[in-house]
């Protein structure tokens, strides 16, 4: 029986004697036994005695916890006699007497379900819960799900003993225990194993080595971690990997007082060599593993070491010492095994309805409690489904107006775009009429002076055939003077045309050195005329204050040429509406003034009009925002013109204002 | 006859100088030259009754061609001067107001000449 090392385990307290040495640890228990008077030291001292023998004399641990029951009921401690109940479900369980350790795993539960238990109930100081009765109470039920899930194991069910396992954790981390589980995880490891889920097995097994090893008091199964984990290797075919462990699960067994454990790793080192075919190492090992396990007197043990030693004379190819050792294992297996199934039988058929009776029971105990719960539950179940029910709603919405908002989001991107081009050609629509009028001025002296030199050539010609020579130079003096004035006029009409081209273009100008006094006083112009095309009766006193010292700075002139008219449009608007409201009493005044500041340009546009209101100062910058009536802005302007100061040029504009007094856009550009 | 030009820009001086050389010439016209609303004012305040005509331009930074318009016809009417106005705006509604304040005539840049002189003869 190439079997799995069976391990299954009890934990309940702990129970530390971490530097003491195992043969210490057993005189000092002895000692306090023999001498103490106080009940509760030996009911504990009994406890310990338990624990000492649990893997290494089970007779020994079955009269020493039999003891401490009794002592835990004689003194009233009924939480102590739940936690020692399964201490001996654990020994009965391994004498494979299913139904009686189930028995007494219920009996221990029903105990601990009882909150009246937690009166005058003794906890250790050292204890972790020593301050909490109640968490100290439910930390035992630990012990019942772990006990369950060993007899489940050991009754052949896997699946409801991982599960039971598995509670085992849960209730761990529910109370918040600091010690992480060793054994459940471990037991865990192994089924896994044995259902050939190594991974599962793997994961498992290296938990409970690491909890282990960082939570001092349960080193005594280390042994039997290590040698899960060699078997995972050795089944993986990593011989080397499981050598190792095996080995160490060897020396920690002996090292702890584990004797099943060193029974487990003696003969899985036995099944390694006989997977490496060396004979002789196979006999020593497995050997080793039956003398210890007569020692123990665990039956399946012994039948795996013998099954390994007829093997290996097998191998050698002694036949008649092989066959000698197989007839003691089949005998052994048989009965174990017939055994073994007279219990299963015993324990799923006649302890079903006790198995009910109990459980029923337990439940009763706690019945109020659960009712309690149970309602609860309902009505936290139901408002969870009623939430459940509407933040599904809430998601299918939200999920829909996603949609529809990715799509407002694309049709605002591109009507942005729009705007932006229509914000454009609405300031050129404004800008048109004045435009016209900046032309027209031109063309006038265009038209005029031509006809002017006309005139003058003629009477030049005459002045020529009269041999008035000095006449005629004058006259030639005048004809040139007026065609300077035709080419200044007609350069300033095509500026003009330039201008607006530029204005209507989209983006895409490149830096080049600009006159920013004539931009400026240029669009200053632009934005009056244009104010005044719109309306007749609009006036307002212009001021220009030009820094002469400015030379020329690099910048896209129609971009910013768009800030200023956008500025002074803004300008002229305030001071019209200003007008509107106080008509004689007001002067409109609209002021530009230029400035150079070190290593860069101050242009200041300037109104005593409304000024902006406090409230609104913050978003006058923000896209589409607007003061102006619907249709009259597009609130456009002052944000493309913050983006294409701030981004574009590297510069500020910053706003000053007092409502009803006056506004000031400053530039800051940098030369 | 005495004229006075109102334009913001400093050019129509030497335009009408030169248009009407032989005018000025002759004595038969004298210009004189005003280039905003308010100075206009300041010429008609120190020398009354002395221009007989005026041309003004409507679109003047500060006091616009119309309030001219309207100050002179509401101020200086003994006699009141013939005011035209010349703009760069031919619509209606320039022209209304103009006329509705009491404008003589109103002409849009560019400026025909022949046709101003045929006018100012009228006029003389």
């Amino acid at each position: 029986m190439k079997s799995f090392i069976k391990i299954s385990l009890l934990l309940l307290l702990p129970f530390f004697a971490k530097a003491q040495s195992k043969e210490k640890e057993l005189d000092s228990l002895h000692a306090a036994l023999k001498y103490s008077a106080n009940d509760t030291v030996k009911m504990l001292t009994l406890f310990g005695l338990n624990r000492y023998y649990v893997e290494t004399n089970r007779d020994s641990a079955m009269y020493h916890i039999e003891k401490a029951i009794a002592i835990a009921y004689k003194i009233n401690q009924p939480l102590w006699v739940a936690g020692f109940l399964l201490n001996k479900s654990y020994l009965i369980q391994k004498q494979s007497n299913y139904s009686l350790s189930f028995k007494l795993c219920n009996e221990a539960l029903a105990i601990i379900q009882d909150k009246k238990n937690e009166k005058g109930a003794y906890i250790p100081p050292d204890d972790e819960f020593a301050a909490d009765v109640e968490k100290f109470r439910i930390s035992r039920k630990v012990g019942v799900f772990h006990q369950l899930g060993n007899t489940y194991r050991g009754a052949g069910n896997p699946e409801k003993a991982i599960e039971y396992f598995k509670k085992v954790i849960l209730i761990q981390e529910e109370i918040k225990s600091k010690y992480g589980n060793v054994t459940a995880n471990m037991n865990i490891g192994s089924i896994y194993f044995s259902m050939e889920k190594l991974d599962s097995a793997l994961i498992y097994s290296n938990r409970a080595l690491k909890n282990a090893n960082s939570t001092g008091g349960w080193k005594t199964y280390l042994g039997n971690i290590l040698v899960n984990i060699g078997y995972i290797y050795l089944k993986r075919g990593s011989l080397d990997s499981a050598k190792t462990y095996f080995k160490n699960a060897i020396f920690v067994s002996n090292q702890q007082n584990n004797l099943q454990g060193e029974i487990s790793s003696n003969n899985a080192m036995a099944d390694l060599f006989e997977k490496l075919n060396q004979t002789d190492s196979m006999l020593i090992y497995a050997s080793k593993a039956l003398r210890l396990g007569y020692q123990l007197k665990a039956a399946p043990s012994i039948s795996t070491s013998t099954n390994l030693i007829a093997s290996a004379w097998k191998m050698k190819g002694n036949a008649d010492s092989a066959l000698v050792y197989l007839t003691i294992a089949k005998t052994l297996s048989d009965s174990l095994n017939k055994d073994r199934i007279d219990k299963i039988n015993q324990f799923q058929n006649s302890n079903f309805e006790e198995q009910m009776r109990l459980e029923k029971a337990a439940q009763e105990s706690v019945a109020s409690k659960n009712k309690i719960r149970t309602i609860g539950l309902i009505t936290g179940l139901g408002l969870l489904s009623i939430l459940a029910f509407v933040f599904y709603r809430n998601n299918k919405q939200k999920q829909k107006a996603n949609l529809v908002l990715e799509e407002t989001l694309t049709n605002l991107k591109s009507t942005q775009s729009q705007l932006i081009q229509s914000e454009k050609m609405a300031s050129l629509g404004e800008l048109t009429a004045g435009i016209a009028h900046e032309i027209q001025n031109p063309l006038n002296f265009v038209n005029n002076f031509s006809e002017v030199n006309t005139e003058l050539i003629d009477e030049m010609k005459e002045e020529l055939k009269a041999g008035k020579t000095e006449d005629a130079i004058s006259l030639a003096d005048d004809i040139k003077a007026n065609n300077e004035k035709i080419a200044f006029h007609g350069k300033r009409a095509d500026s003009i045309v330039k201008g607006m081209l530029q204005h209507s273009r989209s983006g895409g100008g490149q830096k080049e050195p600009t006159d920013i006094n004539n931009l400026l006083d240029e669009c200053m112009r632009l934005s009056f005329h244009g104010m005044r095309a719109k309306d007749k009766s609009f006036n307002a006193k212009t001021d220009t204050s030009f820094d002469s010292s400015l030379s020329t700075i690099n910048i896209v002139s129609q971009e910013i040429g768009r800030v200023f008219l956008n500025l002074f449009t803004n300008s002229f608007y305030s001071v019209m509406q200003k007008k509107k409201e106080l008509d004689e009493n007001y002067s409109p005044v609209v002021s530009a003034t230029t400035q150079k500041e070190g290593n860069t340009v101050k242009i200041i546009v300037r109104d005593n009009g409304n000024g902006i209101p406090q409230k609104v100062i913050d978003k006058i910058f923000q896209p589409f925002f607007t003061t102006k009536p619907t249709g009259e802005g597009t609130g456009l302007g002052l944000s493309m013109s913050y983006d294409i100061i701030t981004k574009g040029h590297a510069g500020e504009l910053k706003v000053e204002t007092k409502e009803g007094e006056f506004a000031q856009f400053t530039i800051i550009l940098p030369v | 006859m005495k004229v006075l030009v109102v334009d913001d820009e400093k050019d129509v001086q030497t335009l009408f100088e030169q248009r009407f050389r032989k005018e000025i010439k002759s004595g038969e016209l004298r210009f004189d030259f005003a280039f905003s609303g308010e100075e206009a004012l300041t010429y008609l305040n120190q020398h009354e009754q002395e221009a007989v005509l005026i041309l003004s331009d409507i679109n003047m930074p500060g006091m616009s061609g119309l309030d001219l318009l309207d100050q002179i016809k509401k101020k200086y009417h003994k006699p009141p001067p013939v005011v035209m106005m010349i703009t760069a705006y031919g619509d209606a509604e320039n022209y209304n107001t103009a006329k509705q304040l009491g404008a003589d005539d109103f002409l849009t840049k560019p400026v025909d000449f022949t046709a101003l002189k045929e006018k100012l003869k009228t006029i003389s």
